[in-house]
């Protein structure tokens, strides 16, 4: 691997590449401050970049947004683009917790009128929501159902009582890609797929009521209906074991396939086939399938916060008065057209921990939006801030539309639970104000917010590429973790 | 684990994003043996549970790879769907024909009904990341 440079324009001041060499048929492309970069000595992030720039088709770069870190096959935040006909899917390039994602809902009310019952609040919102290790949900699914789902995503939801019709026009791909096809999912996954609807699960995943502490943007977060001291609620999760399912399935059928297209990529994390062969159409149907039961997934346990919102804070009036800002994917694989060389081309980008990033007046982002660009969603941690940014027509140019989908990782889960207990990190918690809840003490420390890295400095190098834009800054007020 | 060696015989590694687990024995049986062993105490901790029944599992595989993901993979699923948890080895074998690998096993265990409390952690896959598969050592990266 060459040795990692700052791009030369100044204005370029967060642009980092590696140069081809060897197999890779393009270069790296990092976006991140200096410090960003430093910090990733030691992990072999930087070398799943360089692995990533040698997938057969990848076109123009193998990008990695701010929050970078080290992962399995593509890094975390990374980014590839290849021709919709020919070029190769990776189910390494999306990842195990397919179409794992992120919404926020909106509320009328201000952090004044909620603060003295945000206990009330957390100790609701976890008896309501299925969270932790292995938690079933309440929604038995028939196989025939299940099909549905996974044809139909949030749909599905919204047509079963969990949600509103106008929530559908605020999730990406309208809450149901394309091109799914149950057929292609294993009955293992499917069976996986049963109960798993409507829960949380563990890890990083939550639920959390959070406030506007910031704008910096006033148009758009007007547009977005944003406001100062305003209470809004983020729900992340994914496709659960029926995602986990369909992930390792096709990882075994690439395994067999990768060697009939092409040569040996350099990690078998990053096996896969052309677009073209049934091994790469029935993954993406299988992927899509998944990625649409993830949907369905934030779509149910949406109805739960409203549900528990409107019951601890009846002045809300009603669910309508939660409405949906957004959903953004953040591990999946999408057909988009792109720019490419001066001529519009059909691509599947591959985002693995990354969030697409719109511009105004696209037609895929909701017209409510389109002369703002899409909200792009970035959960930072449980202590510090999260932000709401809007998507940018550099970022077509610069990263196939792509931007951070979060803080991203700094410390292993030992590491942190090597440096304080869960009862220290509870009372520093609650010492800011901040109520929360965890499945496990286990799950509460490894997910401790200096686990992270700074949301500031993941946010800084993406404003300052313009990979999307500052828009609003919120702050935590409940957490639920899986 | 039933084959379990008197002393721990694996270790958890630093991975930012997920676990490592690295493990060793004198032969493939032993190292399979502890790295199973490893990730269900990472996923159950350290907890007394019933070994109230038996189960075989069989996997196969291109490689010696193949057959440690696929037999970690194997152990996840059945623990998903199936509620099966895995306490202890009580048999394992590992065959070649022909360029095709061959493993199987049998587990001895509880059901996830009968455990106390809920596991302490989750585990969505074996990897091939990093992967290092040698008669004496196991390296792999679980998806946590």
């Amino acid at each position: 691997m060459s040795a990692i440079r700052p791009a030369q324009d100044k204005e370029k001041e967060f642009n980092w590449i590696i140069e081809p060499t060897g197999s890779m048929r393009v270069p790296g492309v990092i976006y991140a401050t200096r410090s960003i970069i430093e910090d990733l000595e030691g992990t072999k992030a930087l070398q799943q970049v360089v692995n990533v720039a040698c997938l057969p088709g990848i076109l123009e770069g193998s990008f990695a947004m701010p929050d970078i870190h080290e992962g399995y096959g593509f890094p975390i935040g990374g980014v590839a683009a290849v021709p919709a006909e020919d070029g190769y899917i990776t189910p390494g390039g999306i990842g195990y917790d397919i179409n794992c994602g992120v919404r926020v809902l909106i509320s009328p009310l201000t952090e004044d009128q909620v603060k003295e019952r945000l206990h009330r609040l957390v100790e609701a919102l976890f008896r309501k929501v299925p969270s932790g290790v292995g938690k079933e949900g309440p929604i038995s699914l028939s196989q025939e159902e299940l099909s549905r789902v996974l044809v139909s995503g949030a749909r599905w939801a919204v047509e079963k009582g969990y949600g509103l019709e106008e929530d559908l026009v605020h999730c990406e791909e309208g809450g149901a890609m394309q091109g799914a096809d149950p057929k292609a999912v294993s009955e293992r996954a499917l069976r996986r797929g049963r109960r798993g609807l409507g829960t949380l699960g563990s890890g990083n995943h939550f639920i959390e009521a959070g406030t506007v502490s910031e704008i910096f943007d006033e148009e758009t977060a007007k547009v977005y209906g944003l406001f100062p001291r305003q209470v809004v609620f983020w729900v992340h999760s994914g496709s659960r074991g029926l995602g986990h399912q369909v992930c390792s399935d096709y990882i075994v059928t690439m395994r067999h396939a990768v060697s009939k297209y092409g040569p040996p990529l350099p990690d078998r994390q990053l096996d896969g086939a052309p677009l073209s062969s049934p091994e790469g159409r029935q993954y993406f149907a299988a992927m899509a399938a998944a990625a649409n039961y993830a949907w369905a997934n934030r779509q149910v346990l949406t109805h739960y916060v409203r549900q528990v919102a409107c019951e601890v804070f009846p002045e809300i009036g009603g669910e309508r008065n939660l409405p949906l800002l957004y959903d953004v994917a953040h591990n999946i694989g999408k057909m988009e057209t792109h720019t490419v060389r001066g001529r519009d081309m059909k691509v599947l980008v591959h985002r693995k921990g990354a969030t697409r990033s719109f511009p105004p007046g696209h037609p895929d982002i909701p017209e409510k939006y389109r002369t703002k660009g899409q909200p792009v969603l970035v959960p930072g941690d449980m202590g510090r801030a999260s932000y709401i940014l809007r998507g940018t027509e550099a970022a077509m140019r610069l990263s196939f539309g792509s931007a951070c989908h979060g803080a991203g990782r700094a410390k292993s889960r030992a590491e942190a639970k090597r440096s304080f207990s869960p009862e220290e990190l509870q009372g520093e918690l609650r010492a800011k104000g901040i109520h929360v809840r965890a499945a496990s003490k286990e799950g509460l420390i490894e997910e401790a917010p200096s686990a992270y890295k700074d949301v500031e400095e993941v946010v800084l190098a993406t404003d300052g590429a313009c990979l999307a834009k500052k828009v609003a800054k919120l702050r935590p007020l409940v957490v639920i973790k899986g | 684990m039933g084959e379990e060696p008197k002393t721990q015989s694996y270790e958890f590694r630093d991975h930012v994003a997920d676990v490592r687990i690295r493990a060793w024995g004198t032969g493939f049986k032993e190292t399979l043996v502890a790295v199973t062993t490893a990730v269900w105490r990472y996923v159950l901790g350290d907890v007394a549970l019933p070994r109230s029944r038996t189960w075989g599992v069989s996997t196969e595989g291109q490689d010696m790879d193949d057959i440690l993901v696929s037999f970690l993979n194997e152990q996840i699923y059945l623990y998903d769907s199936e509620g099966l948890v895995p306490l202890s080895v009580k048999e394992l074998k590992v065959t070649e024909e022909e360029g095709a690998f061959r493993l199987e096993a049998v587990f001895e265990g509880c059901l996830v009904a009968e455990m106390p409390g809920p596991p302490e952690r989750q585990v969505k896959a074996a990897t091939y990341n990093d992967l290092v598969v040698r008669p004496d050592l196991i390296e792999v990266t679980l998806d946590v």
